[in-house]
């Protein structure tokens, strides 16, 4: 390459926006490696997401997909190996130790899935609601805990210990402590898992009237079909990466009636590389390498006939010169 | 900052619901600093009550302080004595203010020189006119009066006196007869003066009401006759009367009247007492007192009387006589050997009460872990996560660690509250710090719900490896330095040495390298029977196995582990003790009583086996030699060996002498030589032949044999040992008066011994049941038993502490698991049953290595530790195994740990399973 084609190619990368660039939640080939004695675990491999501001998104995934990786990155309880996680501005590869307490005091509230990890047995309802405003040194915090009780509905338990309430109640409580340092996200991991249908509607009902009220948005890992299906996005993630998207909108027949429609996307990153979905990928054989064709408007992806024989339910008989 | 206070409030509320292990770790820094500020006042007391025992077990006069004035003092006009009053109000004054601070009494005793009676008696008697102001308190008259200076023109000088009863039965005198008297020149107080006939007539006779009364200062004289041996065969009866202080100078006239121009009347000896206090005597003290007795004794020379004219204080040579100065010498340089003894045994309960305190600690941090680390992803700082922990340590360790200084106070209030205060809040801070670095570094951000990296590695890092192992090396090498070096640091001559901290600390390094070795072992024992379990149907053995197997009871097994280290090692100290004691007695006596003579040889001709109560009798000669074209000058002792045997056999002093000793008497004699004379370059090596040289008479001789020491030979370590029948044999003329006789009988039969012999001649007894009895019993002997069963005590309750600490916590960190095993059936028995065997193998590693450790660690550090020279012994003897007190002492232990455990399930049991399972936390 000559010096005037590395300056030209340098101007024009300056001119591109970069990725993600608006979104509030910017996962750019985020890499996580774990290494647990002799092993090492490679958690997310270069994992590409944009969440935009007020958005409601899903995340799902076998376990072991490594959702839960992605929510502690976000969540600040956790560093990247490689690549980049950008939430509301904070680069989180980048952040020192104090910034990343003040980052998860502030930035993000975290609900689990599981009661212990998420209130202290020994406080109030209120008090536990109090407590990360306590951390952060925040004045007012009896008026404004007693605030997000009623939010959620249970400012008549403030002064019950965790042990006294429900399942779905301590859930709620968790979310009015996730809410207490007004966050920009909310990531919640599994906030139904342990509830039944009706509660876990009540539940997941009050994060989407958090996230419509307070602006605040709103990731949710989980496996709760229900859950996923009223979001607007989910995005599922397989073997370290995100593989598709199903994309929600809703519209209107002629008959008037509204019906959701839901399309399923496969995710094509920077580099070019999409996931198939396992069904199709199953359903037609397809292993090693596949032969692709460009069409007019669509890329077409046929099984390798010439080391499996007969692939199944397409035209066998397209070859490379066919394709052109 | 009123954040930080809300937040801090915060945490504290865990408290309320896990009261178990606040409390927990609140007693167990309540004992600890307990034990530490009780400590060193107690020992200050025991210090001060093994001074004064000492001091009380010691003769009466060497322990208090008298000034002696050979002179006559005019009497003055209101108060006869108010000369020699003067003089001692002089005296005193000039004491040392820290030797006046321990003098609690005074007293005057005027003494005439000793007087011959001149009258026919038995043996020949003698009289020494006294004036003791206050001994008139302490007789009680059997017949008479007191005497008074009635008599004053009788121009024989006659003298009115009391006396002791038995005198007058000894000077066949009853009440009106009147003694002659002529000053006797062979008394040093009379010396070349002169002095004319006087008579004394008896007016009373009394009976001294307690003669072993301290005020008398062991000076018999008053008491009744006492015989002086003279000779070989002579002895002289001296007796004391008593005079009123009325008749000061009525006693200077009759003792200068008549005397002829130039001619020295005899001086009165006025003997000024100090009486010494032990009461008022502190260990603390002697660093000042000493130095103040030894400026004392360079002030005044040592009771060399000498006469002078001129009779003023300043002038005067007043003699000093007390002994007070050496024995607290002495007794410092023992009491500083026993603190040695006593730091060394007293760092293995320090060890293990900061075992016990690590252990509880570990245990309450775990429990924090979890909301601790909710906290941190709400957002806390590590500087606030710390400070919450800082402060729930204080909050648990301050107060009990005040509470502990005001029980000592209130226990042993003597000495600086301040002092017990600040030490059992020093403790109580050094509890706050385990706790604090045993929580924080468990504290960390990590991935809340997976915890891959969580996951413990199976195999110990190599750093880890290398810590442990320094520290076995440290403690092997720590133990062969105590055993070469001992437990003092070197030290210049004359100065007491201190004890080497690092030596003194060896035997809790020991145990520390036992104990990494026992945690790294128990695993690889356990893997094996887990594995039987699991082949097995047994739930409980296999649960407990499994969950043994995988750790977790490493803190419990050091804590036990020292503690059988500690019991074991103290049962040998102990054992080892007596047993040199015991040693010590018979090598100082050598049979059951020694007789010495105390003015020279025993009476001639004396048969000891006729004395009431001897079973049978053995002399010894003692007399300087030499041995030919050599320059040792050793002592002879020639033992009458065949009545030797007949007083040893069936004792241990039956192997002090080989048996080559006895044969006919054909040269060269076989002898027994000293250590230091086989040892010496000069001296006699075992199966030397030389010539030895006694009394002008010479014989071959051979050694056959050494001995570090015999009875009766302590103050020397030149001696040559030969049988006295065979040197007889040779020479048939010689005298070899016996120096010793050693007696075979029953302790019962001391007072009779000791009457019979006393009336016949000038000798001690020496009984070895009594010798035994007063070094088992002396009081620094007595200090550091103590010392060691304390140590012993206190490390069996913090093991009895840990365990049930361990359990308490250990079942409540796992009731949850244990409610869900419930859930599937498991019973309360089995419950309790799985916890127990979780920990036998443990308890089982650490009763058996611990035992043997302590073993083998005092037959390691014994020579090093010096417990045999404190009784005596002079040469370090094998250190014993009773093994009847170890298996008491493993079975007191193995009370001790079942009552911990005991305590431990029923604290558990009280969780209830439903809540443990709602609640969910752990």
């Amino acid at each position: 390459m000559t010096a005037a084609q590395a300056i030209e190619r340098a101007a024009g990368a300056a001119g591109r926006a970069r990725y993600g660039e608006g979104a509030l939640i910017i996962c750019d080939n985020l890499v996580r490696i774990y290494k647990v004695a002799d092993l090492e675990v490679v958690a997310l491999q270069g994992l590409d997401l944009l969440v935009d501001k007020g958005e409601v998104i899903a995340i799902v995934g076998a376990s072991g997909s490594g959702k839960s990786t992605l929510l502690n990155i976000l969540g600040g309880l956790d560093t990247p190996s490689a690549g980049r996680a950008v939430v509301a501005g904070n680069d989180l590869g980048q952040m020192g130790r104090r910034e990343r307490t003040r980052y998860r005091r502030r930035v993000t509230g975290i609900i689990w899935q599981q009661t212990d990890r998420n209130l202290l047995p020994y406080l109030t309802a209120l008090e536990n609601v109090e407590l990360p405003m306590i951390l952060d040194g925040a004045r007012d915090r009896r008026r404004r805990a007693t605030e997000l009780l009623g939010l959620v509905g249970l400012a008549d338990r403030a002064e019950h210990r965790p042990e006294r309430l429900s399942g779905g109640e301590q859930q709620r409580v968790a979310i009015a402590v996730a809410l207490a340092n007004r966050p920009k996200v909310l990531l919640a991991d599994e906030p139904t898992g342990e509830l039944d249908s009706v509660t876990s509607a009540d539940v997941f009902g009050l994060l989407r009237r958090v996230n419509a009220e307070l602006d605040v948005t709103v990731v949710v890992v989980t496996h709760d079909s229900l859950v996923s299906e009223q979001v607007g996005r989910t995005v599922s993630i397989r073997d370290g990466r995100t593989s598709t998207e199903t994309v929600r909108r809703t519209e209107q027949t002629d008959e008037g009636e509204h019906r959701v429609i839901a399309e399923e996307f496969a995710v094509l990153d920077r580099a070019g590389r999409l996931q198939l979905p396992r069904a199709h990928v199953e359903t037609l054989s397809l292993r090693d390498r596949v032969r692709l064709r460009l069409e007019e408007d669509h890329v077409g992806v046929w099984p390798d006939t010439s080391r499996n024989g007969h692939a199944k339910g397409h035209d066998a008989g397209h070859d490379q010169e066919g394709s052109r | 900052m009123g954040g930080m206070v809300a937040w801090i409030g915060l945490t504290f509320r865990r408290l309320r619901d896990e009261r178990s292990s606040a409390i927990a770790f609140f007693v167990l820094v309540l004992v600890s600093s307990l034990l530490a500020s009780i400590a060193p006042r107690l020992l200050d007391r025991v210090a001060d009550t093994t001074l004064r025992s000492e001091l009380l077990a010691q003769p009466v006069a060497p322990r208090s302080v008298q000034l002696i004035e050979e002179e006559r003092i005019n009497p003055s006009s209101d108060d006869p004595m108010g000369g020699a009053k003067d003089i001692a109000a002089t005296l005193y004054a000039r004491l040392p203010p820290e030797v006046r601070t321990v003098v609690s009494e005074q007293a005057i005793v005027a003494d005439s020189g000793r007087y011959r009676v001149t009258a026919k008696l038995n043996d020949p008697t003698t009289m020494r006119l006294r004036i003791q102001p206050g001994a008139e308190n302490r007789i009680q008259m059997v017949a008479g009066r007191m005497p008074t200076n009635a008599i004053e023109t009788d121009p024989s000088y006659t003298i009115e006196v009391a006396i002791a009863a038995t005198s007058a039965t000894a000077l066949h005198a009853a009440i009106g007869d009147t003694v002659p008297l002529e000053l006797d020149t062979s008394d040093p107080l009379v010396g070349r003066s002169h002095g004319n006939p006087i008579l004394a007539k008896i007016v009373g006779t009394f009976e001294v009401t307690d003669p072993d009364d301290p005020w008398w200062l062991g000076d018999g004289g008053l008491a009744g006759p006492v015989t002086r041996q003279v000779s070989a065969d002579a002895i002289v009866i001296d007796t004391t009367a008593l005079l009123t202080p009325e008749e000061y100078p009525r006693l200077l006239d009759a003792t200068s009247s008549g005397l002829a121009a130039g001619d020295i009347p005899t001086p009165i000896r006025l003997t000024f007492r100090e009486y010494v206090d032990p009461a008022l005597i502190r260990e603390a003290d002697l660093p000042t007192l000493v130095p103040a007795l030894r400026k004392l004794e360079s002030t005044y020379p040592n009771a060399n009387v000498r006469r002078n004219g001129v009779v003023t204080v300043g002038d005067q040579p007043v003699a000093l006589r007390t002994g007070l100065r050496a024995f607290l010498v002495a007794h410092a340089a023992r009491w500083s050997a026993a603190l040695k003894i006593l730091s060394v045994t007293a760092v293995g309960p320090a060890a293990v009460g900061l075992a016990a305190l690590a252990l509880a600690a570990a245990f309450a941090g775990r429990r924090r872990r979890a909301a601790l680390s909710l906290a941190r992803g709400r957002g806390a700082s590590m500087a606030q996560i710390g400070l919450a922990v800082i402060a729930e340590a204080i909050l648990v360790s301050i107060p009990a660690a005040f509470v502990a200084g005001a029980i000592t106070v209130l226990l042993l209030p003597d000495g600086a509250a301040l002092g017990a205060v600040r030490m059992a809040v020093l403790v109580g801070a050094v509890a706050a710090v385990i706790l604090t670095f045993v929580t924080l570094p468990g504290v960390r951000v990590a991935a809340l719900g997976g915890g891959r990296e969580n996951a413990r590695p199976l195999r110990p890092s190599a750093r880890r490896l290398v810590f442990e192992g320094l520290v076995i090396v440290l403690a092997v090498a720590g133990t062969v330095l105590l055993r070469q070096r001992g437990v003092a640091a070197a030290s210049s001559a004359g100065s007491l040495a201190t004890a080497d901290p690092f030596i003194a600390a060896v035997p809790a390094l020991a145990g520390l390298a036992a104990g990494l070795l026992a945690v790294r072992l128990v695993p690889l024992i356990v893997l094996p029977l887990a594995r039987i379990a699991r082949a097995g149907r047994g739930l409980v053995a296999l649960l407990a196995l499994r969950r043994a197997a995988a750790g977790g009871t490493a803190g419990m097994l050091l804590v036990l582990l020292a503690t059988s280290t500690i019991g074991a090692f103290s049962v040998g100290a102990i054992v080892d003790l007596d047993r040199a004691a015991d040693t010590v007695a018979w090598h100082q006596v050598g049979a059951d009583y020694l007789v010495s003579g105390t003015d020279g040889p025993l009476l001639a001709h004396y048969d000891f086996a006729t004395v009431p109560g001897v079973q049978a009798a053995a002399t010894m000669f003692r007399g300087r030699g030499s041995i030919a074209n050599n320059g040792a000058i050793p002592d002879i002792a020639a033992i009458d060996l065949d009545h030797y045997d007949d007083v040893t056999v069936g004792t241990p002093a039956a192997d002090l002498l080989p048996a080559a000793l006895f044969g006919p008497a054909i040269e060269p004699l076989p002898v027994v030589v000293s250590d230091t004379m086989a040892a010496r370059p000069d001296g006699m090596k075992v199966g030397d032949t030389v010539r030895i040289r006694i009394q002008g008479y010479s014989f071959d001789a051979k050694a056959v044999a050494s001995r570090p020491t015999f009875p009766g030979l302590e103050d020397t370590s030149l001696f040559i040992i030969v049988n006295r029948d065979q040197l007889t044999a040779l020479f048939p003329t010689a005298p070899l008066q016996a120096s010793y006789a050693f007696l075979r009988a029953g302790p019962d039969a001391a007072a009779g011994i000791r009457t019979t012999i006393s009336a016949s001649m000038s000798a001690t007894v020496k009984g070895r049941a009594e010798l035994l009895a007063s070094l088992r019993e002396a009081p620094v002997v007595q200090a550091i038993r103590l010392g060691i069963a304390a140590a012993a005590i206190v490390a069996a309750i913090y093991a009895a502490l840990a365990v049930a600490v361990a359990l308490v916590l250990a079942g409540s960190a796992r009731a949850i698991e244990l409610a869900h095993l419930r859930t599937l059936g498991l019973g309360n028995g089995q419950a309790s049953g799985v916890l127990l065997a979780e920990h036998l193998p443990a308890i089982v590693v650490a009763f058996t290595g611990g035992l043997a450790l302590g073993v083998g660690l005092f037959t390691a550090l014994a020579p090093g530790l010096g417990l045999d020279a404190l009784v005596g012994a002079e040469v370090a003897l094998s250190p014993p195994i009773d093994v009847g007190l170890l298996a008491m002492t493993a079975a007191g232990l193995v009370v001790v740990v079942l009552l911990g455990l005991g305590l431990g399930m029923l604290v558990g049991r009280s969780s209830s399973p439903v809540a443990a399972l709602r609640r969910g936390f752990e």
